[in-house]
């Protein structure tokens, strides 16, 4: 067999274990060790089977990523989210559509803490959704906003979306946090200004709350005092050079339990809680991560990659051009695909693709990100709409739908954005990094 | 009879993943206080970095089969609803075997991987710390994640009569 035609094979077959519902690391352990048998020989595969697990859970900077999940999960337990979204509420409440305004801009700062969409997502819901409801929000325009305010989850850093894109690439997980700054900043501008326009086209969707009063305001800023000083330690410590970013994970999943247990929130039972979630997704991304190791050098064996940047840098198609046939497909397969699985099946392909056409992997990392999170809260598999529809079951999933448009359209706008001024994302890296 | 072996099961997977937890946060009490030493009294501690890297091997040997029997391990549902009729059930039940077998090579060829690195004498850089006790561990783990499989598996031909609740 031709390495290509096994290459070819290979993908068939992944697809089909992947459609027959095979958890996606165990379907990409499956295809590569049999695809490195094919291709290299049997021992390779069993040595490749009997070492991977192992080296590839044992690596250092992966450690990274339970740090900042269990940040994310003690942040919760403490109340920081709720902090954030009062201290929000009670500057941006009284104009119209302010609260939804102020979801979105609480959940970008609860993104600083946390590295998950789907925990932004579910810690803001429970906060937000009843004070909207109060207000008489509509439904759409409510559950919109916290599904797509959700997604900031995993673009403003800590981002686990990021270490694993960092992972994949062999690129560095502080310049990718730097590069997911600005950007961040930009889709929440992008997201509120989303939620004044559709408030002033229709005044019913979103009615002025009370004012308050200045004092008050800067009271409940205080109040969230806590979220911004952790942010500023644990985000300014990576960028100051005082912490590598496992040191500032680890720094940050101490201060946020010091948080909850000064502020008598921690139990035990909430402990344990916040433990075993921790686990549970480092497992789930670990796994996805040992199973794309296995599929990577059987990738590489096939040449497939190589083969295919080549051809497609001779094609006489504007880089642009591809470049946006990329980002389309990777907006089609966001709409039904999980985007760790999109991301570990798809990055060895593109990457030397987006390369040779000249683009920068750091650049692109963001783009990802940015199409994955429009993937989150698009029909018919949006993580991010289920978590709203768990908050909020008495809203049908058609009419959370319908409240996203506006804003899938505006993180449509952001990728515009970011492909014609790519330093939105790299002014950052590049003058506090170097090149 | 398997119900009861089913929930055993589940309940020592939590437990194990728990332990997994209480590494974690061990790690995370090691990190801060190597960052105090460093900075407060110049002393750097030698092998935090070696000590996190096995650190993690456990944490993820711990996780994998809980996660597993809480199906949180991510798969693609697009056809679900095809693939959930009977006609399909020796599909679904193939599938989970082949996952089974899989990692039970897998973890049989780590046994073979622990046990060179055992004769071998291979210890982590600066502290000499022996590998093969957390290779052992990720071998263990992924006999444990088989079993779920082969349960699940079990499943598929004897659904469960009862109605279990939906969601954890």
């Amino acid at each position: 067999m031709t390495p290509t035609l096994a290459g070819i094979a290979g993908f068939v077959a992944l697809f089909g274990l992947l459609a027959l519902r095979m958890p996606i690391g165990l379907a990409m352990m499956l295809v590569g060790a049999i695809g490195i048998a094919v291709l290299n020989s049997t021992t390779a595969a069993m040595n490749v089977l009997g070492s991977f697990p192992f080296s590839y859970s044992a690596v250092f900077t992966l450690s990274v990523i339970p740090l900042f999940v269990l940040m994310g999960a003690f942040a919760n337990v403490s109340g920081m989210g709720s902090d954030m979204y009062r201290a929000a509420h009670a500057f941006v409440g009284h104009m119209r559509g302010g609260l939804a305004a102020a979801t979105i801009i609480a959940c970008s700062g609860f993104a600083a803490l946390s590295g998950s969409s789907i925990a932004s997502a579910a810690t803001m819901g429970k906060v937000a959704l009843p004070e909207m409801e109060r207000y008489r929000y509509s439904p759409k325009l409510a559950t919109g906003s916290i599904a797509a305010g959700g997604t900031l989850g995993i673009l403003i850093p800590p981002s686990t979306v990021l270490i694993v894109y960092a992972l994949l690439t062999e690129q560095s997980v502080g310049r990718l946090f730097l590069a997911g700054v600005v950007p961040g900043l930009l889709l929440t501008a992008l997201f509120v200004a989303t939620v004044f326009i559709v408030a002033v086209l229709n005044p019913e969707a979103g009615p002025p709350g009370e004012r308050v009063p200045m004092g008050q305001r800067f009271k409940t800023l205080l109040n969230s005092g806590a979220l911004i000083f952790v942010v500023i330690i644990v985000l300014g410590g990576i960028y100051a050079g005082i912490f590598t970013v496992t040191e500032a994970a680890a720094v940050g999943a101490f201060l946020t339990f010091a948080h909850a247990l000064w502020s008598r929130k921690m139990t035990i039972a909430k402990f344990l809680e916040a433990i075993l979630d921790t686990v549970k997704t480092t497992s789930m991304v670990f796994f996805i991560l040992i199973g794309a190791h296995f599929f990577a050098p059987f990738l590489a064996l096939t040449r497939i990659p190589v083969n295919l940047a080549n051809s497609i840098s001779d094609l006489a198609v504007p880089a642009l051009a591809i470049l946006l046939v990329i980002i389309l497909v990777y907006i089609i397969l966001g709409t039904f695909m999980e985007g760790y699985a999109m991301m570990v099946l798809t990055v060895p392909i593109v990457l030397p693709i987006i390369v040779t056409l000249g683009y920068d992997p750091i650049w692109f990392g963001i783009i990802m990100v940015l199409v994955l999170e429009m993937g989150l809260i698009s029909p018919p598999v949006g993580m991010n709409v289920f978590v709203v529809k768990g908050v909020a079951p008495h809203v049908p999933l058609g009419q959370i739908y319908v409240g996203i448009l506006p804003f899938w359209v505006a993180m449509a706008v952001c990728v515009a954005l970011l492909v014609a001024f790519p330093d939105i994302a790299l002014f950052l890296p590049d003058t506090m990094m170097g090149r | 009879m398997l119900d009861a072996f089913e929930r055993g099961f589940e309940r020592a997977l939590r437990l194990l993943a728990y332990a997994g937890g209480l590494v974690l946060a061990g790690l995370v009490l090691l990190v801060v206080y190597e960052i105090t030493m460093r900075y407060f009294f110049g002393r750097p501690l030698r092998g935090g970095y070696e000590i996190t890297e096995l650190a993690m091997s456990v944490i993820v040997a711990c996780g994998l089969p809980y996660t597993a029997i809480v199906r949180g391990h991510v798969s693609v549902d697009i056809l679900s609803g095809l693939f959930d009729r009977p006609a399909f059930r020796w599909l679904n039940f193939l599938i989970h075997a082949a996952g089974a077998a899989l990692l039970a090579l897998l973890s049989w060829e780590s046994i073979e991987y622990a046990m060179r690195s055992f004769a071998t004498g291979d210890v982590s850089n600066m502290m000499k710390i022996p590998k093969s006790p957390f290779q052992f561990a990720v071998a263990i783990s992924a006999g444990l994640f088989s079993i779920v499989l082969i349960l699940e598996a079990i499943r598929v031909i004897y659904p469960r009569d009862t109605i279990e609740k939906v969601g954890t």
